[in-house]
């Protein structure tokens, strides 16, 4: 299958800033990728390339194919671009922004219209979409800022810290809108500084610092780069020292420890054992009380290749 | 193509919506016609009662008869008073120039007739290079001339008559003359031929012909308010590159260029259409006769709102934020506004200032609309201002083009 979007030696300095220093990536038409790093690590730089905002100082960059040196309005059709910075006219309502950029985008009439409403029904604002976006709350403002990506439905949407500074509620409604979207078959370009965020949205991952990515994969391949494993806490309703005897001989399973009331495993891959264990503990007439499962996540992935922590 | 018009709709729908824009655009320019206009109203009048040049006609007590003769053809022209002294009070004419504020002093030798060929010539001093010793030369020479062609075709006739049929006595042959005299005069006064000469072009507006104070104060108000009303559309270049509006657009497949002309269109039509109404209401509320000469208005207007947008333009690409343009559009609104004797005329400025503030573009303007308005001039007499302004429109333009590709290095 034809990949969405193939970043290849890609370099952008700034006078003495190298803020894109030589990255390469590719993303899998349908997935949603994320490019996860700290403030300044040039996410939005790669993605203002990408989008063909300015020249590389060296690579290129391929949309579904269309270089976006060389066919830059073919590969400007094909995606859907929200800025890191909400960029609306305030002194125009949410629908009249909404129906500028579609007009921008290419949309007329009738069609126009009707992605217009789709689009208000979609981010929730339906009903305020006459009030100017002055008046908007900063989540609101950051609702229309993806929807109007979204109009002309691009097969690509690249989205550069959408959920930045605002309230939980917000935040969730958008992270949904992003994989209802993805769902429908729209590539995703996430970027982010908050690894819950790629965790949870990105079948791909690359995690970017200074310029370059320093490491790219599954968020379980990711992990396994620092060779971590599972964690999984569970208590049982009953003494179980039987059951935790067959515990450690499942596959998967390195270590069996009891803390107190706490029984403390290290699996390899906690969704491959939790069955297993279940079953041992049924036929041992067993009852788990309670279990918490803790991956070894992102950012102690970030601190074994950087040697920082990704939040500062 | 398509899309530029979509941002022209956009800069509209902003800059009408803002509640600056009616006031700035129109409120205010009305407000200030009326009020320059009343001030200047009782002006005016006061002085266009009594402001048509003197001519003083200077010459022998004996010869009253010419002189008042003389006195009474030039008040007729309508364009001059005129005085008679005699060569006894003021042995030196050139006195009356101070004395009696004379732009022309006409003064005759002794025995003074129309055609005569042995006679020493009148000796007429003016002074050319101010608009009112134009007009008199002009009507001094219109009236000698009209008389010397009365007197020859007169004393033909009567030569060729008294030829076939010689009078009796030189009482009838004089007494013939006086009658055919007489009776070309009457046909001149009909006009049967009527020879129509336009006023040769004066080059700033003098205010002893402006009727009304309006006449002034309207296409005054409307050069400033033009220039000041660029402010609202100027910004959005700014704004634009602000809240990263111009680079979202960039992502969309619009060009910067586009984006350049779209602004510059915007303001471009705004303005015209600020003009129009203007006009409009200069015409019928304030008695301003713009519709005398549609067309002409028409292509100044056009002129002129393409220099202002050339000229917003210019702003909003070298404005670093919207408080530069809002500076920028004030300086250039007192200086266009100032040198373009839209407050004041500025043929009452000193002669060094005036040489150069004519040719400036709200001179220009403001002579291409009162060419129409006041000097009540032809179609052609716009072309010049026109092509001045079109000239203006281009260099500014160009000028921010230049910047333009500067700045995106
Ligand atoms: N216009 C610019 N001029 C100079 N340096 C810049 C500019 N934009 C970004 N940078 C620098 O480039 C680096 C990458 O910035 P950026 O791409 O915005 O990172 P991120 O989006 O990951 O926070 C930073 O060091 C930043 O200071
Ligand atoms: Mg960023």
């Amino acid at each position: 299958m034809e990949n969405a979007v193939e970043v290849k030696g890609l370099k952008k300095f700034y006078k003495d800033v190298k803020a894109v220093n030589g990255v390469d990536f590719s993303i899998q038409s349908g997935e949603i990728f994320s490019l996860l790093g700290p403030n300044g690590a040039g996410k939005t730089t790669t993605i203002n390339v990408l989008t063909g905002l300015f020249p590389p100082n060296a690579g290129d960059a391929l949309i579904f194919g269309h270089s976006i040196k060389k066919e830059p309005l073919k590969a400007k059709a094909l995606m859907g671009v929200v800025p890191q910075e909400i960029a609306l006219y305030e002194d125009l309502s949410a629908r009249e922004n909404l129906v500028f950029w579609g007009k921008l985008y290419g949309l007329r009439g009738k069609q126009l219209q009707k992605r217009v409403d789709e689009v208000l029904e979609l981010i929730g604002l339906r009903d305020r979409q006459r009030q100017r976006i002055s008046k908007y709350s900063g989540g609101m403002k950051r609702r229309v800022n993806i929807g109007i990506a979204l109009l002309h439905l691009p097969k690509l949407v690249i989205m550069d810290e959408p959920t930045v500074g605002i309230d939980p509620q917000s935040r969730r409604h958008i992270l949904d809108n992003v994989l209802q979207l993805n769902k429908q078959g729209m590539t995703v370009l996430y970027t982010t500084h908050y690894m819950e965020e790629a965790q949870e949205l990105s079948s791909h991952i690359a995690i970017m610092d200074q310029g370059r990515i320093v490491a790219n994969g599954t968020h379980a391949e990711l992990v396994k780069l620092v060779g971590e494993q599972d964690r999984v806490e569970l208590a049982l309703s009953q003494d179980g020292g039987k059951v935790l005897k067959e515990w450690k001989k499942v596959k998967g399973v390195s270590k069996v420890d009891q803390e107190g009331e706490k029984i403390v495993l290290l699996v390899n891959d906690s969704n491959a054992v939790l069955p297993e264990l279940f079953k041992i503990a049924n036929q041992q007439n067993a009852r788990i009380a309670s279990i918490a499962i803790h991956e070894p996540n992102l950012e102690t992935v970030f601190l074994h290749l950087t040697g920082k922590a990704l939040r500062d | 193509m398509k899309r530029i018009f979509d941002i022209v709709g956009k800069d509209i729908s902003q800059t009408l919506r803002s509640p600056m824009a009616a006031l700035f655009l129109i409120a205010m320019p009305l407000m200030f016609t009326a009020f320059f206009g009343l001030i200047f109203q009782g002006v005016a009048k006061d002085e266009g009662a009594q402001e048509k040049p003197l001519v003083a006609v200077v010459g022998e007590a004996q010869d009253g008869s010419i002189l008042n003769e003389l006195q009474t053809l030039f008040q007729e022209s309508g364009e001059l008073t005129a005085a008679v002294f005699t060569t006894d009070e003021y042995p030196d004419s050139l006195i009356l120039f101070e004395e009696k504020e004379a732009v022309a002093v006409l003064s005759l030798p002794e025995h003074f007739q129309f055609l005569s060929q042995d006679q020493t010539p009148a000796t007429l001093y003016v002074d050319e290079t101010s608009s009112e010793g134009q007009t008199a030369l002009y009507t001094i020479q219109r009236v000698f001339s009209q008389q010397q062609i009365l007197y020859s075709t007169s004393r033909l006739a009567v030569q060729v008559v008294d030829e076939q049929l010689p009078y009796a006595s030189d009482q009838e042959y004089q007494a013939a003359l006086e009658q055919v005299l007489a009776k070309a005069g009457q046909a001149w006064d009909k006009k049967a031929v009527t020879v129509s000469m336009e006023r040769a072009v004066t080059e700033t507006t003098d205010l002893s012909r402006i009727e009304s104070a309006y006449d002034q104060s309207s296409p005054g108000m409307l050069v400033q308010f033009t220039i000041s009303g660029l402010m609202g559309t100027a910004i959005i270049f700014v704004q634009e590159r602000r809240t990263k509006t111009l680079q979202r657009m960039l992502t969309t497949a619009t060009s910067r260029s586009a984006i350049i002309i779209a602004h510059a269109l915007s303001m471009f039509f705004i303005i015209v259409a600020q003009q129009i109404i203007l006009v409009l209401s200069g015409h019928f509320l304030f008695g301003v006769d713009y519709l005398r000469e549609p067309l002409a208005i028409l292509l100044v207007i056009v002129a002129f709102a393409l220099w202002v947008s050339g000229m917003g333009t210019l702003i909003g690409v070298s404005a670093k934020n919207e408080d530069q343009v809002v500076l920028f559009s004030l300086i250039a609104m007192f200086l266009f506004t100032a040198m373009g004797g839209a407050w004041f005329t500025l043929e009452n400025t000193s002669p060094g200032f005036y040489a150069i503030a004519r040719y400036t573009p709200g001179a220009q303007a403001m002579q291409g609309l009162q060419n129409i308005i006041v000097r009540k001039q032809g179609l052609s007499s716009v072309f010049a201002p026109v092509g001045m302004l079109l000239l203006y429109a281009f260099l500014f333009y160009a000028a921010a083009i230049l910047i333009f590709k500067k700045n995106k290095e």
